[in-house]
């Protein structure tokens, strides 16, 4: 923004403000108006997940060489948010094991089948937030340790994601939204899911959560 | 293929066929035919324990609060031995021999779907289930009983071997289901190394309760890979139907060729019948493959469950 036009909203400003004085002067003596809602979101609130808007990707090791990404291409859930008390905050999401996308058809039949997920057997994997712990701001952004429970194969087991609260503002139709991006690391054998542990895919699997939600 | 695939290949597939070879030359080192009563109830035992040895160098060890189905699959193989055991005791009466089949296919059919039933199967649709396991496994047990149990020599063997290498194939390329055909596979494995010491030694013979214990096994893990494999119902029913055919068309020239040929001819014959179902599935499934690759374009897909 060059000068001129930083003096120009600056007058507008104050022209603004002066009005604004001589309108509660002359209302002096009248009980006083209920404050205007805030329009800039606070991000203070419970979200729903906007799944078009959301990410999950996981990454594994192959042949302990190089690093493969898929993702999940569906997910459900809701998060809750609140910037001046963390133990407020909650998330729980839901991801249909269906929705596994690794760029290959056969592949994705292959990760459905009983060798990894177990679909049909096993067809959502969930993570439900138990306990939240404000950490130093990273990038500007508010920090979190999160404890909570994810559950896959049918088993659950607590693990620990960094969380960073990324965002806040206003979507379409003025609706607040707010955003978060999570991860963690799991050793996928812990939860059962064995095939090929250390004969060519890796047992670490790091999975990263992009999740914006609109409020309820 | 990749090294790490070939390895856990062999590991489900060496030790069970090395183990079955040590085993059936003992088991039938210099026995009389007439004096196969030990040997025979040996075998469902031998085999159960190899089993859940291989399961659990190659995969886990077995669980005995099992989660999913594949977990099951160790205790369904302790549970197909005992069947076996019972199969063998060929004195007890028939009711007493042969309910402990039955109970262990109701057994694997019900472990196999115990999520499902769990969360989201109706009563009926539980029932179904059961059902259609246990007459479909009643119909594979007669016909290997037919096939298999009172026969010497390589002919039941090598039906064995076929039916179980078939469905292990099935499940690995068409159900996507490695784990739960190697599974299978075993069963097949363990055929595969009684084949030379049926050929050197006649009177060898898997006998009932063998022939119990690997018709149970395969049709436990065949069952798993029906309900959570990726194949589609078309492609699941005809490969099933055809792995029927194969043990119950080879069980009907076994019986009706009789004594009328010489054994080289009879095996001949029988195998034949045992395998030509099983080669036109192969060839069903390698042309629908086929076609497949061609929808998704020219170039040839570089996946494949064995390459990882």
């Amino acid at each position: 923004m060059n000068r001129s036009k930083l003096v120009g909203v600056g007058a507008v400003a104050m022209v603004v403000t002066l009005g604004s004085a001589s309108v509660a002067l002359s209302r002096a003596g009248a009980p006083a108006p209920a404050p205007a809602p805030v329009t800039v979101a606070t991000a203070d609130g419970a979200f729903k997940v906007d799944s078009v808007h959301s990410s999950v990707v996981f990454r594994v090791k192959h042949q302990d060489v190089a690093y493969f990404y898929g993702r999940f291409n569906k997910l459900e859930g809701s998060f809750n948010v609140d910037a001046a008390d963390a133990s407020k905050n909650s998330v729980d999401i839901t991801i249909p094991v269906d929705s596994i996308d690794s760029a290959n058809a056969n592949r994705d039949k292959h990760l459905k089948s009983q060798d990894f997920f177990s679909a049909t057997e096993f067809p959502t994997i969930t993570f439900k937030s138990k306990g939240w712990k404000a950490t130093a701001k990273v990038d500007g952004e508010q920090a979190y340790d999160v404890v909570g429970d994810l559950t896959f194969l049918g088993k659950t087991k607590e693990v620990v994601a960094q969380v960073r609260h990324t965002g806040s503002g206003t979507g379409r139709g003025g609706v607040e939204i707010a955003g978060l991006e999570a991860k963690f690391t799991i050793k996928r054998s812990d939860f059962g899911m064995n095939f090929m542990v250390g004969k060519g895919l890796g047992d670490e699997v790091t999975v990263m959560v992009g999740l914006e939600g609109g409020k309820q | 293929m990749d090294p790490a695939m070939v390895k856990n290949l062999a590991l489900g597939a060496v030790p069970p066929g090395v183990l079955a070879l040590l085993f059936f030359l003992l088991a039938w080192r210099r026995r009389p035919a007439e004096r196969a009563g030990p040997a025979l109830v040996a075998t469902p035992i031998f085999m159960a324990l190899a089993v859940v040895f291989t399961y659990a160098i190659t995969f886990q060890t077995p669980r005995l609060a099992p989660l999913a189905a594949f977990d099951w699959l160790p205790i369904i193989a302790i549970a197909a031995g005992v069947a076996g055991v019972f199969a063998a005791l060929e004195r007890l009466p028939l009711v007493v021999r042969w309910t402990p089949a039955v109970l262990a296919l109701l057994f694997a059919a019900w472990a196999g779907a115990k999520n499902a039933i769990a969360t989201s199967w109706t009563p009926s649709q539980t029932g179904a289930h059961l059902l259609e396991a246990v007459v479909f496994g009643i119909v594979l047990l007669g016909a290997g009983h037919s096939l298999v149990s009172r026969r010497a020599g390589v002919m039941p063997v090598a039906s064995l071997m076929l039916f179980a290498g078939a469905a292990c194939q099935l499940l690995v390329l068409g159900f996507f289901s490695m784990k739960v055909g190697q599974v299978a596979g075993m069963g097949a494995s363990m055929a595969i190394a009684a084949l030379p010491v049926a050929r050197w030694r006649p009177a060898t013979r898997v006998g009932p309760g063998g022939m119990v214990f690997i018709v149970v096994m395969t049709l436990a893990a065949l069952g798993q890979g029906r309900l959570y494999g990726q194949a589609t119902p078309e492609f699941a029913r005809i490969y099933t139907a055809l792995l029927t055919l194969s043990l119950v068309g080879g069980a009907l020239v076994a019986a009706g060729l009789g004594e009328r040929c010489s054994a080289r001819i009879r095996t001949t014959l029988v195998l034949g019948v045992v395998a030509l179902p099983l080669v036109a599935g192969l060839g069903i499934a390698g042309k629908k493959w086929q076609d497949e690759q061609r929808q998704q374009g020219s170039e040839p897909d570089p996946y494949a469950v064995t390459t990882e």
